[in-house]
């Protein structure tokens, strides 16, 4: 914090980070889709057919699921994110 | 180097991918710090068409034969050898400048690289940028290669698209050099760290050279930068040459200029933005 960071040249805190991070994030993203050689709308249509495959078997939220690519150990990775409703709690 | 024995050499391609991020700089001066070792080195400058290396290295005057005259049998490989004017184990094949880069097979290449590799302890091959012909020549007969990228998201995109293909071509990982950094944007957040690229790219460094006036004043004098003992970027050329050389050269920490102190100074409320 304070003065150590700035002797050390930390950015402090998470709102004023530099471009630097701006930069990183879009490589990551860019890399992830020039690997996969996947578009948005192909992961958009996984999503949406995932999503009728798995309501057969299970109340899931279809709204939250969430699908992305990440990089991660020895490549990239589809990780989806499916919540799924308990049964008899009445959240419908 | 009149001598028949067989060097062994290692031939060691420099690309990149994308253009101006220091290629031919790097070749010259990595060249230079290790002729300046004592190694006999010759650099050959596959760029085709764009013929820079002999510029870098203030031999332009020089150049009767270049490297298709070689290929095409117009002259013999002696001929086309360009001795430069400080280091005498140094020497250069530039490239024709009236060609383009189909004017050599990755065969020719190859052979080529066979035949200085019995005469030269490290033969360095500038690759143009692109990943067509003329990168395909410029690794077709290289025992290693090394990966020059600046820190910014296209270089390191096109880096990571050119370590996929050298791996394609069943090439050991390269080596990856970092060119350019400039500390203050870094510390500032401003520019992305080699820390950064090398967790995105995720092969071996070999080398960090930070921006430096010095090598902007060493090329227009065509003189090589890591032949300047004051010069950091120099100092960086010569840490990779003893790299190359199986050494642990540390790696230099990328200070600013009266950086600590400034820094202390600023920290402690006098003067300047935090």
């Amino acid at each position: 914090m304070g003065w150590l960071d700035t002797l050390f040249g930390r950015q402090s805190g998470g709102a004023l980070r530099g471009s630097a991070q701006v930069a990183k994030q879009r490589l990551v993203e860019v890399l992830v889709y020039d690997h996969v050689k996947v578009t948005p709308d192909v992961l958009e249509a996984i999503r949406s057919e995932m999503c009728q495959i798995l309501s057969r078997h299970l109340d899931i939220d279809a709204d939250r699921i969430e699908i992305s690519i990440v990089r991660g150990e020895g490549g990239e990775r589809l990780i989806a994110n499916v919540p799924v409703r308990r049964a008899g709690t009445g959240r419908r | 180097m009149e001598e028949q024995q067989d060097r062994n050499g290692r031939v060691i391609t420099i690309t990149s991918g994308k253009g101006g991020v220091g290629k031919t700089t790097t070749t010259a001066n990595v060249g230079a710090a290790l002729a300046a070792r004592g190694k006999s080195v010759v650099l050959v400058d596959a760029d085709i068409g764009l013929r820079n290396l002999d510029i870098v290295l203030g031999l332009e005057n020089r150049i009767v034969y270049d490297i298709v005259d070689v290929v095409e049998g117009r002259c013999r490989l002696r001929q086309a050898l360009i001795r430069d004017k400080r280091l005498a184990t140094l020497s250069l094949i530039p490239a024709a400048q009236t060609r383009d880069k189909e004017a050599v097979s990755p065969e020719q290449m190859r052979e080529l690289c066979a035949e200085l590799r019995q005469q030269f302890d490290f033969i360095l091959i500038d690759s143009p940028a692109g990943i067509e012909r003329g990168f395909r020549n410029a690794i077709a007969g290289a025992d290693e290669v090394l990966v020059v990228t600046n820190p910014e998201v296209s270089a390191v995109r096109d880096a990571d698209r050119i370590i996929g293909l050298v791996e394609a071509a069943e090439l050991p990982p390269p080596r990856l050099i970092v060119n350019r950094i400039d500390p203050e944007l870094v510390q500032r957040g401003d520019m992305l760290s080699v820390d950064d690229v090398l967790e995105i790219l995720a092969i071996p460094l070999i080398g960090v050279v930070p921006a430096d006036e010095s090598i902007v004043t060493a090329t227009n004098r065509g003189e090589p930068v890591a032949l300047d003992s004051q010069s950091r970027a120099g100092q960086a050329f010569r840490d990779i040459a003893a790299r190359l050389l199986g050494e642990d050269v540390p790696f230099q920490p990328l200070e600013l200029p009266n950086g600590v102190w400034r820094r202390m100074l600023r920290a402690l409320g006098f003067g300047g933005r935090a």
